[in-house]
């Protein structure tokens, strides 16, 4: 029991040191949105607004006030979680992120779980073989996958699998006009979409985590430790399963969770070739309709939401490896 | 003196480095014997290529090594020609080996008692808890109950060298190599490590092979020395014999160069 | 990365794709932005070499305009990154302190917070113009490279020459720049050359969302008319553009490895 509020409390300490950098960002925010071009009030009322509603924003947001007023009410709407009202949408920001943001995390798990596993397989190979053809040829095909933008990428996917032989669909999250029988096929339908996104996504990620993966493992692999557990007669699974992953894994699973983080913000792209229906979907909508309320709420949330998870990884990636229990 | 069909024989061990584009002799033809509960120290500088003979026994090599002839027979078996799976077998179990800096060579991830249980049961001998602990309070570690429950990062050098030791002699080997067991340690652990190996020695009953640069710690404890210097073996014989009377000029000149003399010669000679 | 391997030839690459970009308006055919209705989506030819778009735009044309504004964009906010970097990074590297340390906090921030994201807001609510997009690249880019520079320094700083130019009663400048400086080149150039294969990188992620400027042709442009053409067979608007792009960001990020590999002289 001693351990487990040891640890509550650790956390607690972290998430408290995170003010001072959530405060920096919405500060950001604040900053951008006085950055603007022209009249704020314009900007938040939409510019079909008639005046009376403009005079009314101004007074609500109150944008005649002294600055320091102006950043305190700021501050406080943030802190209420009250990031605005979307123009194209007619409701709250925040509502309408948080009705877009799973189908982001459903994108970025998966492609990040497909690159993880891919990465680790594929670099512990090119680390165990690496004297034989198969290593540098994995280097060299992750290295490429490295350099192609996932807008590439993704539509030579979409040209194969999609067009010319038609095994998956273009894009989108559910088939339309379909009624599904039951909730199975519904979920089997949202995963025949998620097929070519994830992948598109997963092996970009790949590249990154062959190239840490192998490094890594060819670090353990070279350690005194694995050569007096070499030297104790260990099996070869023993050696590779306990001995050398555990430690081999650590820092690519940290880089994992860091990933996660930035890809909460940053699928854009990708969601807006295979009409994913996520955050970054919503953020080339709220661009395209100019819709700076919306704009603004996303790049709030979203900032708030990596600092905060790479926060909790950090702190995760301490309680796994024992050696930097103790730092706190 | 009668000699038993000696434990370990090695015949014109010659090993070779690859580097880069030229290839090094590390070991020029060396041969030498190990009876049964005989104790062996291969002295000479870095380099002259001591510890390659040691790894060359356990087959831990670098890559880039090469045995190019030889034969390394234990109990009548050439190590050299084994199949990689018979050779797992006997390491750890018939020959066991500890090497310098103890807690670099202990994964820092995994408990110690995970460490003894990964030892037993790939040697397919069931784990007995009871023996680890006593081995443990033999080598005098304080605790052992604790210690089995930690990490290796969080054990002293003295108590991790024990650790390691315990480790290697765990399955009642037959031969322990230590290659430089006390370079990496305070001095006056060193002189606790070389009095435990001692008491190893009375209390197994094994031989072991001592590699070390340290001339007194090889005559506290052993047997026999061997001499090694740029990969040849230029002196054999007893710690009395390669002290007061060398037959080589260069272990003249290293037993001069040992400034103090160690309580490993006072007590041989008292 | 093996067959790759010299890096005469990454640096050769190089200068062909820089020859191209500079040589553009010599070796484009066409004018890029000519758009011809009536030769829409044609496929390569003796007339259109690598085809037309939709709108028919020679791509062949595009490609070469395109490789050049890769090249400009991703130069100029790379070298405009590592200025600042190194300025901020030898600074609070050496000298630390209160401004040191409140910099390197201000990098963290903005560390901290998805980089692309943060990109196109900021691209949308100043106008698209090709400066504005160097420069947006450029403040998104520094705060990494500072961070390692600064450890870079960081680490130099305790070496023994540095030490003794201190003991001999040096000044700061001198030795920020006669003793650090020149140990942190291969660091520098190394960065220099990953943050252009990285501002290419978004550079044509803009182009592709739509978010380019307008007269300057971007490889992502054609990737976008790349989208609606494959669905009629216009397999040529995805090839070529990204053949060009993958070329340009390889080659970059080859460079960056290489540098590393051949410079550093404690590594290898």
């Amino acid at each position: 029991m001693k351990g487990l509020t040891s640890v509550f409390y650790r956390l607690l300490i972290r998430l408290i040191l995170l003010i001072p950098v959530v405060l920096a960002v919405v500060t950001i925010g604040f900053i951008l949105i006085k950055l603007f071009p022209g009249d704020p009030a314009v900007l938040l009322a939409g510019e079909a607004a008639s005046p009376q509603y403009i005079e009314r924003v101004r007074e609500v947001y109150g944008l005649d006030r002294p600055i320091w007023e102006q950043y305190l009410r700021y501050l406080e709407k943030v802190i209420m979680f009250d990031l605005g009202y979307s123009l194209s949408y007619k409701r709250p920001v925040l509502d309408v992120i948080l009705t877009r943001l799973p189908y982001t995390i459903i994108l970025a798990v998966s492609g990040l779980s497909i690159g993880l596993i891919l990465g680790l397989l594929l670099g512990i190979v090119s680390a165990w073989y690496r004297k034989k053809l198969i290593s540098p040829i994995i280097s060299s095909v992750a290295f490429i996958f490295y350099s192609t933008p996932v807008y590439v990428l993704g539509q030579f996917l979409i040209y194969y699998f999609a067009i010319t032989y038609r095994v998956f669909p273009v894009g989108g999250v559910v088939t339309i006009g379909v009624e599904h029988s039951n909730f199975y096929a519904y979920i089997l339908d949202v995963l025949w979409h998620l097929t070519l996104p994830s992948i598109t996504l997963g092996l970009v990620f790949m590249a990154s985590y062959v190239k840490l993966t192998r490094s890594s493992f060819l670090e353990v692999l070279s350690s005194s430790y694995f050569l007096a557990a070499r030297s104790m007669g260990l099996r070869t699974s023993t050696l590779i399963l306990k001995h050398a992953l555990r430690n081999a894994i650590i820092p690519v699973v940290t880089l994992a969770g860091v990933q996660l983080g930035m890809l909460i913000g940053g699928v854009i792209i990708t969601e807006s070739m295979f009409s994913w229906p996520g955050i970054g979907q919503l953020t080339m909508e709220a661009v395209s309709t100019r819709d700076y309320p919306l704009l603004l709420g996303i790049f709030i949330f979203t900032s708030v939401a990596v600092v905060v998870i790479n926060a909790v990884v950090d702190f995760i990636y301490g309680v796994i490896d024992p050696r930097i229990k103790d730092r706190w | 003196m009668i000699r038993l069909k000696p434990l370990l024989e090695v015949r014109e061990l010659t090993v070779v480095y690859k580097v880069r584009d030229t290839m090094k002799y590390a070991v020029k033809n060396v041969s030498f014997t190990l009876g049964e509960d005989e104790v062996l120290a291969i002295v000479g500088e870095s380099g002259s290529g001591k510890s390659t003979i040691a790894l060359s026994i356990v087959g831990a090599l670098p890559e880039n090594a090469v045995v190019v002839r030889g034969r390394i027979l234990f109990k009548g078996v050439d190590l050299l020609r084994l199949r990689p799976s018979e050779r797992r077998d006997i390491n750890g179990k018939e020959i066991s080996i500890i090497y310098q800096d103890p807690i670099a060579h202990l994964n820092p991830l995994r408990k110690v008692r995970l460490i003894f249980k990964d030892l037993f049961e790939d040697h397919g001998v069931e784990f007995n808890i009871q023996k680890v602990l006593e081995l443990l309070r033999k080598l005098k570690v304080p605790d052992p109950q604790r210690v089995l429950e930690s990490y290796p990062f969080q054990l002293s050098g003295g108590m991790a060298q024990r650790v390691f030791i315990a480790l290697a002699l765990v399955l009642n080997p037959k031969l322990l190599i230590a290659d430089e067991p006390t370079s990496a340690l305070d001095l006056t652990i060193q002189a606790q490590v070389v009095r435990l190996l001692r008491e190893v020695r009375e209390s197994f009953r094994i031989s072991m092979i001592i590699i070390t640069h340290d001339i007194g710690v090889a005559t506290s404890i052993a047997d026999r020395i061997l001499v090694m210097c740029d990969g040849e073996l230029v002196e054999e014989g007893s710690p009395e014999e390669v002290l007061l009377r060398p037959k080589s000029k260069y272990t003249a000149n290293l037993v001069n160069s040992t400034k103090t003399l160690y309580e490993g010669v006072m007590s041989w000679v008292y | 990365m093996r067959w790759l391997n010299s890096l005469t030839i990454c640096v050769a690459l190089t200068l062909l794709l820089g020859i191209v970009g500079l040589l553009a308006d010599l070796i484009a055919p066409y004018d890029p932005l000519n758009t011809r209705m009536f030769r829409g989506l044609q496929p390569p030819s003796n007339v259109n070499l690598m085809g037309t778009d939709q709108l028919g735009r020679d791509v062949f044309s595009w490609v070469i305009y395109g490789i050049r504004t890769s090249l400009l964009v991703g130069l100029s906010s790379a070298t405009i990154a590592v200025a600042i970097a190194v300025l901020i990074g030898l600074l609070s590297g050496y000298r630390g302190g209160i401004i040191g340390n409140t910099l390197m906090r201000v990098a963290d921030v903005f560390l901290s917070i998805p980089r692309f994201m943060l990109i196109i807001v900021t691209v949308v609510l100043l106008s698209p113009r090709i400066s504005n997009i160097i420069l947006v690249i450029a403040i998104f880019s520094w705060p990494e490279a500072a961070r390692v520079v600064r450890s870079e320094v960081l680490s130099i700083k305790e070496r023994e020459y540095v030490m003794a130019a201190k003991a001999l009663g040096s000044r700061d400048l001198d030795i920020m720049v006669s003793e650090i400086l020149p140990n942190v080149i291969p660091t520098i150039l190394s960065l220099w050359t990953l943050i252009i294969a990285d501002a290419i990188l978004t550079e044509s992620a803009l182009g592709f969302l739509g978010l380019s400027d307008l007269n300057y042709p971007s490889l992502g442009v054609m990737l976008m008319m790349a989208k609606n053409a494959i669905f009629v067979g216009g397999w040529w608007v995805l090839l070529f553009p990204s053949i060009a792009l993958v070329i340009l960001i390889l080659v970059f990020n080859s460079l960056s490895d290489k540098l590393i590999e051949r410079l550093s002289p404690r590594l290898g």
